[in-house]
């Protein structure tokens, strides 16, 4: 699979704060990421970069294999994109603006148009300074379905909409997936959307791009386990091979929350855990495979329960092995 | 038709496995019909607002087990003439279920035959008996 997007080294830097560093990041082709990372992370300075709107400080960027500022026009047309705060034009109504970008791409879907206006329920003969916050957004959104793009930059596309419309948007994007190998980038901030249309995830945090990798995947290796604080004591050096995100020890229990990493063994990642703890129980006691299971509870997370163990403040700097 | 799947993020269970599960879940309680026709790809997807290729994982794997069957441009349709599965088959999709009942309880210190006691006591209410209206008479 090709990408659509590449970034290398990627960074900017606004007067002494450095909005994004370092950041080495691939969309493929046909794949729908969920970009997640709380505000001020870095995800509209990345996607701004993309777009060629800002220039790096450092490394570079490509989409479908051209710099975002030196794209011909044609490829400038296979990116959608639609910002948090959709400018549109403060004159003339919804169906002129329309009309007016009809014309400007070749490619324009007019069914999908008429579609879209029915769905959303347009009024094309309001003013656009009139129109909503929501309706605004709905009009945005058509401009860079219709214009025939292979990519999708939305930035924030459900803040400010209702549940319903939420939903409707979120469905109709599903249609607009089905409709070929085409990709979508969805930076946002509200977990539970995004978790059912994504293939990916992409994290960034403090301008960093802390995880990136298939959503089934991440789903396998972050995962909160909870064991006995005597179970704790025995198993301690076995956790160190797995990327602690956070850990609470009391005297009675531990509970803590692993990134685990499948490159030393080709097994599914729940029994993958106790496997590796396994091994130390065994060699020092009598404890059954059975018994180490009724000892460690190993639960599963949605993307929410990752984004927040991977966002946290605390994330990263904790030493368990001095609990 | 719709198919009122619920999905549930945080049970380790990958999104088409859940959807495939509760497919073959219905097809079990008599909810769908041999022949009759699913919703096509893009309206599922529509509907849980899902990614459209998590609903093409989960039909290929009922596909697979020969639950349902694709006609070329006409859609997928529960398969003509499949027998309501062996016993076995059917409780493969609760074994789960049985493995959680198994460790919680042990987890909690049960011995195996309080847990017995337990599913045969769940057992015992669905047994049939006399009537709700029966029943109702009786405790007057």
């Amino acid at each position: 699979m090709s990408n659509v997007i590449e970034t290398h080294s990627l960074g900017k830097i606004y007067g002494t704060e450095q909005a994004v560093r370092d950041l080495d990041w691939q969309v493929e082709q046909g794949t729908a990421v969920a970009f997640l990372g709380p505000n001020g992370a870095g995800k509209t300075t990345t996607i701004k970069m993309l777009l060629g709107f800002t220039h790096p400080s450092r490394g570079s960027c490509e989409v479908f294999g051209a710099e975002p500022w030196n794209m011909p026009p044609e490829t400038r047309m296979r990116i959608g994109y639609v910002p948090d705060e959709p400018c549109l034009p403060t004159f003339g109504t919804a169906g002129s603006i329309l009309d007016y970008h009809r014309t400007l791409y070749p490619c324009w879907d007019r069914k999908l148009e008429r579609e879209l206006i029915e769905l959303f329920q347009l009024s094309l003969k309001k003013q656009i300074s009139k129109l909503s916050k929501g309706q605004a957004r709905r009009v945005a959104i058509v401009l860079a379905l219709c214009q025939g793009s292979e990519l999708l930059l939305l930035d924030e596309p459900t803040a400010g909409l209702d549940v319903a419309a939420r939903r409707e948007l979120l469905g109709l994007l599903t249609g607009w997936l089905a409709d070929g190998d085409r990709s979508l980038v969805f930076s946002t901030h509200l977990v539970g959307d995004v978790e059912r249309i994504a293939t990916h995830a992409s994290f960034m945090q403090r301008g960093r791009l802390v995880a990136s990798d298939e959503l089934e995947a991440l789903k396998a290796d972050v995962k909160r386990i909870r064991m006995t604080r005597e179970i704790w004591d025995r198993t301690r050096p076995s956790w160190e091979q797995t990327e602690l995100l956070s850990s609470e020890v009391d005297e009675h229990r531990a509970v803590l929350c692993v990134r685990e990493f499948r490159t030393q063994s080709s097994a599914v990642l729940a029994p993958y855990a106790s496997a590796m703890v396994e091994s130390t129980l065994t060699a020092d006691s009598d404890m059954s495979s059975s018994a180490i299971d009724q000892a460690i509870d190993v639960v599963h997370l949605s993307l929410e329960d990752i984004y927040l163990e991977l966002t946290s403040n605390n994330a990263r700097n904790v030493e368990p092995c001095r609990a | 038709m719709k198919l009122h799947i619920r999905i549930n993020p945080s049970s380790g269970q990958p999104f088409y496995r859940q959807i495939a599960d509760q497919v073959k879940a219905d097809f079990l309680r008599g909810f769908l019909e041999a022949g009759e026709q699913l919703p096509s790809v893009r309206e599922l997807a529509a509907e849980l607002a899902m990614n459209p290729t998590t609903i093409v994982k989960a039909y290929d794997l009922l596909e697979n087990e020969r639950l349902i069957v694709r006609r070329q441009g006409k859609g997928a349709f529960v398969a003509d003439g499949k027998q309501p599965m062996h016993a076995k088959e059917r409780a493969q999709i609760l074994r789960e279920l049985a493995a959680r009942l198994a460790l919680e309880g042990r987890r909690l210190g049960l011995e195996e035959h309080d847990i017995e006691a337990l599913l045969q006591a769940e057992l015992k209410k669905l047994r049939p008996g006399p009537s709700r209206a029966q029943r109702k008479k009786t405790k007057r």
